[in-house]
């Protein structure tokens, strides 16, 4: 038995429907989804590991050449005057655990990862200490 | 093919919309403090605050919606090519200050690979836009 006429129409309706707004739609679920995702993993728990001991050093190198940044015997314990306000821009501080420091500088086992930000500017992207916090600043 | 390309367009920016406007509402406070670091006025600060991200946001609702399509299309291409010249401003070193106050992930990338961004997603506004229009403009077949 052939389906009625206005059934058909119904289905046809539906169907373009939600053709038209799927794909704007499940754009739009998706991008909530990472916002509320990112969101949540922005600020994880820090790690309970009783045996890390943080330190903070602060970069004193002469300019912010990819050289500079990333040798270690430029950063100390003597914090810098200019503060860091965790724009990716140039180096700044570092808290790391103590294994990493001797002294007041970093160890060479620190091998930290920098990036450029401009002409000669750099600034540090990862150490081997994956727990620790890197804050960069504003140039 | 034409459609599946200004769909798949419309989908790219509208998460880009819906990404970095959600981001700044969910940590508007973050964003309030750097936005107040730019080089703008207090006054335009204040209205921008707010206008940013619900403009993000309400550009990503125009494009979901087929009446209001090629208005959010338009309306991406204006904000993209605004925060385009902004980066461009600063690897010139127009500002001597230049922090950032992008949503979610994107602050975290340097100044250039920001252009870069920012440049991939104006080709991809200016694609469909114009993908739009000619599929308009196309004589109907009889």
């Amino acid at each position: 038995m052939a389906q009625p006429q206005y059934l058909n129409v119904k289905n046809n309706f539906n169907m373009k429907n939600l053709k038209k707004i799927s794909s704007g739609f499940l754009a739009l679920v998706f991008g909530i989804a990472l916002v509320v995702t990112q969101s949540a993993f922005k600020n994880p728990a820090p790690a309970k590991n009783s045996k890390r001991v943080p330190v903070t050093v602060y970069y004193h190198g002469p300019d912010f050449s990819q050289a500079n940044v990333t040798t270690e015997s430029n950063w100390t314990t003597t914090p810098n005057t200019e503060g860091c306000d965790g724009e990716p821009e140039v180096a700044c501080s570092l808290t790391i655990d103590s294994d990493y420091i001797s002294g007041t500088t970093l160890k060479a086992e620190a091998d930290l990862q920098a990036e450029e930000s401009a002409s000669s500017r750099y600034y540090i992207t990862e150490t081997e200490d994956d727990l620790a916090t890197i804050v960069n600043r504003t140039f | 093919m034409k459609e599946y390309v200004i769909k798949f367009a419309s989908s790219l920016l509208i998460i880009l919309w819906i990404y970095t406007g959600g981001s700044k509402l969910l940590d508007f406070t973050s964003f309030e403090h750097q936005l107040a670091l730019q080089n703008f006025s207090p006054l335009l600060t204040s209205i921008l605050k707010y206008t940013i991200p619900i403009t993000e946001v309400f550009t990503a609702v125009l494009l979901c919606i087929k009446i209001t399509f090629r208005i959010g299309l338009v309306l991406s291409l204006i904000i993209i090519g605004s925060f385009t010249v902004y980066a461009i401003l600063v690897l010139t070193g127009f500002y001597q200050k230049t922090p950032c106050s992008c949503g979610g992930i994107i602050k975290t990338l340097s100044w250039r690979n920001h252009l870069i961004f920012n440049l991939f997603f104006l080709v991809i506004n200016i694609t469909a836009l114009s993908l739009s229009i000619f599929k308009e403009r196309r004589p109907r077949q009889v």
